[in-house]
Order: structure tokens, then sequence, then C-alpha cells
């Protein structure tokens, strides 16, 4: 297992899977920018100012890809499952501005030739800020264009101080990491369209006294869906991550790059005029490089108010 | 701060705009009839405008009577006298549509949803700006009827509690 694989995987698996379920976190064709899932897992539509959203995603890992690219399934009789439930808020700012948090409760269920562990933690917190400069669907020739930004921090237990033999109960990455980048959208009818770019790169961190630093990553999503008018909304997403290869000891690590490519099916229904129901399969397609693959479904529900 | 915002009509482009009464209309001669005019930013396609059709009409019904005059327009990049014609004649609208694609209304008024209902006085001030109500697509008993109040408080000579409200409508699309 590379540096970056080993570092960063609670952490990655649950980011992915937030990627795919925020599509959906969006009705009246506003859909959500998808990329904001980076840093958070739900956004405010235009007329909101706050929301607390609760949710709940379960990954179970079907297999890795090598640094190769091959695809290795999960041997017999071993397996792993991460569960996390994410307790997120957002407040409005700044006319078109949105902060929030979100505060992820990790667990890991590991097993292997007769051997089974359960970890649990809190995992690593995140702070993110997202900019309207223009709506979607405000122009006719321009697209909805969102600055987004995150923080996510080290508050989870990092891989290499679990105390479970299989690692179930590292629940974060043990590193900070920061994360910017544009959000752009657009509304057609019924339809809409997003697309994301961000970059995320992360802070050096002691690991067993080896100074490790991962390298920046680079990720991009799309998404197109259709918005009814009572407000449910359903999607398809997919996305690609990159990161290029850690450094240890200042040291580059040939062949530690990372490459991961997702996909997703999310879909919205508002159950009241505050409250609302997200939810999303999707699964990591084997194409990629040092990557677990896994797939995900997930259910959130979400208190807005106006 | 007093109750009432302040609009210089004078800074409006005063430019009559064509309408589905086939008359052109302007912002400045609409307000300058009646002590209160509502203007309503219509939206063809907004599922919160279609929604809320039976109580914009049963708004107008109340208030016309009392001497409220209402309008609206189509403040929108692809507003068409024909399609809005339509609209009126489906809708039933008792009131003209003024086509208006350059947006110049929604600037003056400083709007960005459609379903937004700004009440002027004779003088051009905004008296109220915000929704209907404070229903969205779905509709339900216990929404506020807050254009309803305003006007009701701005006929009994009063400011309305609120003057601003928000318009759960859809965002307007621009040029």
């Amino acid at each position: 297992m590379t540096p970056s694989s080993r570092s960063t995987f609670p952490e990655l698996a649950r980011l992915a899977v937030a990627l795919l379920l925020a599509v959906a976190g969006q009705v009246r064709a506003q859909a959500c920018c998808a990329g904001v899932s980076l840093v958070g897992p739900a956004r405010l539509t235009p007329h909101e100012d706050a929301l607390v959203a609760l949710g709940v995603q379960a990954s179970p890992q079907v297999g890795s890809l090598d640094a190769t690219g091959r695809f290795v399934a999960v041997p017999a009789r071993t397996g792993s499952v991460d569960v996390v439930e994410t307790l997120s808020g957002l407040v409005r700012v700044l006319g078109e501005g949105q902060v929030g948090l979100s505060v992820p409760l990790q667990q890991g269920v590991r097993w292997a030739r007769g051997n089974e562990e359960a970890g649990l933690g809190l995992g690593d917190v995140t702070a993110s800020f997202r900019y309207d400069f223009l709506l979607a669907g405000e122009s006719a020739h321009l697209p909805g264009l969102a600055l987004l930004a995150g923080v996510t921090m080290p508050t989870g237990r990092p891989p290499e101080l679990a105390h479970q033999p299989l690692g179930s109960d590292a629940t974060g990455a043990g590193l900070w990491q920061g994360a910017l980048g544009l959000g752009v959208e657009q509304t057609s009818g019924h339809w809409f369209l997003q697309g994301s770019g961000l970059v995320q790169q992360s802070l050096p961190r002691l690991v067993l006294g080896v100074h490790e630093t991962l390298g920046p990553t680079f990720t991009l999503a799309a998404s197109a869906g259709w918005a009814f008018d009572d407000g449910a909304a359903v999607a398809l997403s997919a996305s690609a991550l990159a990161a290029l290869p850690a450094w240890l000891e200042g040291v580059r690590v040939a062949g530690s790059e990372r490459v991961r490519t997702s996909v997703g099916l999310s879909g919205a229904v508002p159950l009241t005029a505050v409250w609302r129901l997200q939810g999303s399969l999707g699964a990591q397609v084997p194409v990629g490089l040092n990557e677990p693959v896994s797939l995900a479904v997930s259910l959130v529900l979400l208190r807005t108010w106006s | 701060m007093t109750a009432m915002l302040l609009l210089l009509l004078s800074q409006v482009n005063a430019a009559p705009l064509p309408a589905t009464d086939a008359i052109a209309h302007s912002l400045r001669d609409e307000t300058a009839r009646r002590a209160f005019t509502v203007v309503l930013f219509f939206s063809r396609e907004c599922p919160v405008q279609r929604s809320h059709d039976a109580r914009l009409l049963e708004l107008v019904r109340d208030f016309a009577s009392k001497g409220v005059g209402f309008i609206a327009v189509d403040a929108q990049a692809d507003a068409s006298l024909e399609k809005d014609t339509e609209a009126v004649r489906a809708r039933g609208y008792p009131f003209p549509i003024v086509v208006d694609p350059e947006g110049t209304w929604a600037d003056a008024l400083g709007v960005r949803f459609s379903t937004t209902l700004v009440v002027l006085d004779v003088r051009g001030r905004v008296r109220y700006r915000g929704g209907l109500d404070d229903d969205r697509v779905r509709l339900s008993t216990e929404a506020t009827p807050l254009a309803r109040r305003a006007l009701e408080r701005l006929l009994a000579g009063q400011e309305p509690e609120r003057v601003e409200t928000k318009a759960l409508g859809c965002v307007l699309r621009r040029r």
C-alpha cells in the first residue's frame, strides 16, 4: 500500500460518496453543484438562510486498483464496510455566500479470515464556504458561477494511530487539507447541468517519524438532472479524481499517484416546505490507480430555514 | 429607517413598453393613476407562479374594487408578446403583462425572482416588495398572506408591518 492510499482512504471514501450524494442537494431547477460536496454535503437554495442535515452513508469495498490500474477483488472471507453519519449545518452570509460545518461519525467494520473487528470515532471535521457570483438560470448566456472553498481538519484518528489490527478504528486522514475550486451550473426548463473543478492540497505531516507530504489532488465533477415542479429532482453524475505522487522525507514516491472515477444516481424529494430527503447510489468504476473500489448508498434528511 | 423604500422613478427608463393589452405602459404612468399599484414579476414556466395563480386572482378580485391597480411584467430574456398574451388568456389574468426582455422594470425595482409583488404608491415609492405569501409550490392553509396584509394596512393609511419579504419564486433569467 502506498503512503497516500494508506493515509487517505477513510477520507476519500467519504468524500467520493458525498460527491455523488450532493447532486440532489438542491431542488426546483437550482440543482446543487456536485463539486461542493468536497467541502460540504449540501447547499442552500437561493431562498434559504440556513439548514441542518443529518446523513448516513454505507460504503462496502469490493476491491482495489493497484499502481498499474489492475483491479483486484476483495479476497474471499475478507471485507470492509465504512458507515458514516454526518451532521452538517449551513448558514447564509454576505448575501450569496454560504458557510458550513460537517461533523462525521465514522464507523468501520473489517473482517479477514475469521477475524472481525469494528471501530468507531469522530471523523475529520470540514468547514466549507461557497459564494455564488451568478445564480444558475440568472443569465440566458452565462452559467451560474460559484467559488468553492473548504478546510478539512485532522479531528479523526489517522491510520497509524489505529488500535485495531485491520484499522477499523481509523477515522481520519490525520492532516489538514484545503480545497479551492469553481462550480458552474445552468438550467434550461426542467433540465440542469453542473460542473465543478477543485484543487485540494494537504499540509505535511509526521507519520511514525517519517515526514509525509501528499501530492495535490484535482477533482472534476459533472452532473445532469431533471427538476420536477413539486421540488423533487433526479440526477446522474460522474467524477474523476487525480492526485500527484506523495513525498516521503523530501523524496518523491514513484508509483504513488492516485486516480479514481465514480458515477452515481441521486434524488431529492421535498417532504414538506422545510424538510427534504436526499438519497444516492454510487459506485467507483474500476478505472484508476492506487485506490480502493467501493459501492455507496446514502440518505440525508435536511431541515431548512428561509 | 421609515417603513418606506424610496423609488426614484426619474432614474427608471420611462419609455413605454408593449403589453398584452396592445397598450404601451410605462412604470411612471402606471403608478400615477391610482393610490396603489401592484406590479407582479411574472414567469410563464415557474411552478411557484402557476401554483399561486388562484391566490393571485383572489387578491386582484378583493383589491381592484378598492382602487388598487394590478399589472404584470415579464422581465425574462425570452419575454414574448405572443406567448404572454396566450398566458393571460389561459390563466384568466384580468390585468396585462408588460413585455420587458431587457428587464428595465426589474432593475428599477430591484427584483431578481419571479412571483415578486411590488406595491407602489401614487408618487412611485415602493411601499411593499416581496411574496404573495410564504408558500412555495405546495400550498398550505397556514400560509401567511403577506401581500394582502400589506395592502390592507396601506389602504388603512398605515405602513405594512413588513415592507420587504421573500418571494419564493424562480430566478429571473436575464439577458
